[in-house]
């Protein structure tokens, strides 16, 4: 099971509301490459792992990105928190304000809802681990765009955090593969 | 704050003196295991680096273009206390990663275990002054409910 812990993983105070980063930051929440793919990408493909190291890693790395998930609604809630409505409707978020309010809601950058079709398990430890590791390159790539489209460092600071994050990840998952691909190939 | 990079190294240094650190588990300690994770074991940057740029370990850190990571500075005494603990859970975490795949290392295991007992005193602190972080912790035994009291993670601290 889980536990609550009553804090992000990394601190974040954004002080400027900013309604366009809000929109294109909510891809890592409900995108194809987002933290919530990641985290049941990874807590999902663990049961069938075929050792300890492989069960451990991926149960803990699912969980570090639910706390991921946390950090981008945190950053999301708070550009968006003081927007008013004209500002909302500038911004081209009056379909989100008709469905959802201020709410959160995890869609990609054009809306599209957050499917489980972005992500597989295959059962094949070779498969679903070089799986993961391209999702972490993705998501670092992700992070970077994002980096590109801010110049406020409330908002770089986290981003910068969360993408390097995704470089420890991969070669975590590349060093497991390496192992599992001298041991369990053609077993 | 201590020099961590200096007591790493002196944990993982001439000092050969592992072989005692783990009770439970005495066929992790012998001599020739210690010698083999000596050969091993990346190099940390100290919790507070590691925190900032969001990674551990000296030969995984990719920077990216020119940009540097964001110094961590509190407002409040509760923010500060607080960014510690962040900073000791962080490495717990990063460290455990590579546990989870070197689990016989026994200088990084002793690593861990000091970060462990730093957060935790830490949180005791914090969990005195400011209430729970989490909804078994003891400052939970209060006459008022304190789990649903302010601040939430996603409020800024104001």
């Amino acid at each position: 099971m889980w536990k609550y812990e009553k804090m992000t993983q990394y601190p974040i105070n954004i002080k400027k509301k900013d309604l366009n980063m809000a929109k294109y930051l909510v891809t890592q929440y409900g995108g194809a490459n987002g933290e919530l793919a990641a985290a049941w990408r990874y807590l999902n493909q663990r049961y069938t792992m075929p050792d300890n190291k492989g069960k451990a890693l991926l149960t803990d790395i699912g969980t570090e990105e639910l706390a991921h998930v946390e950090m981008i609604s945190t950053m999301i809630y708070q550009l968006m928190k003081d927007a008013s409505l004209d500002e909302i409707k500038k911004a081209g978020l009056s379909s989100h304000y008709a469905e959802h309010g201020k709410a959160l809601y995890p869609t990609d950058a054009n809306g599209i809802p957050f499917t489980v079709a972005y992500f597989a398990t295959t059962g094949d430890p070779l498969a679903d681990i070089s799986e993961n590791m391209a999702a972490e390159q993705k998501a670092r790539a992700i992070y970077e765009n994002l980096i590109n489209l801010t110049d406020d460092p409330d908002v770089i600071g986290p981003l910068l955090y969360l993408r390097q994050r995704e470089v420890v990840h991969f070669n975590r998952f590349k060093e497991l593969y390496d192992e599992y691909n001298k041991k369990y190939k053609n077993m | 704050m201590n020099n961590f990079n200096d007591y790493y190294n002196y944990m993982i240094g001439k000092q050969a003196n592992n072989m005692y650190n783990n009770p439970n588990n005495f066929d992790n300690n012998t001599f020739q295991n210690t010698f083999l994770n000596m050969e091993n074991t990346p190099k940390l940057y100290n919790p507070n680096e590691g925190f900032t740029k969001g990674n551990m370990y000296e030969n995984l850190y990719e920077p990216y273009r020119n940009y540097k990571p964001k110094p961590i500075v509190a407002t409040s005494e509760r923010e500060s206390l607080m960014n510690q603990i962040q900073m000791y859970k962080f490495a717990m975490n990063d460290l455990a990663l590579y546990l989870d795949l070197n689990p016989r290392n026994s200088s990084l295991i002793k690593q861990y275990n000091d970060y462990l007992a730093k957060s935790k005193e830490l949180v005791n602190n914090y969990e005195r002054l400011y209430g729970p972080i989490t909804n078994d912790s003891m400052p939970m035994n209060t006459n008022d409910w304190n789990w649903n009291q302010n601040p939430w993670p996603w409020e800024r601290d104001n």
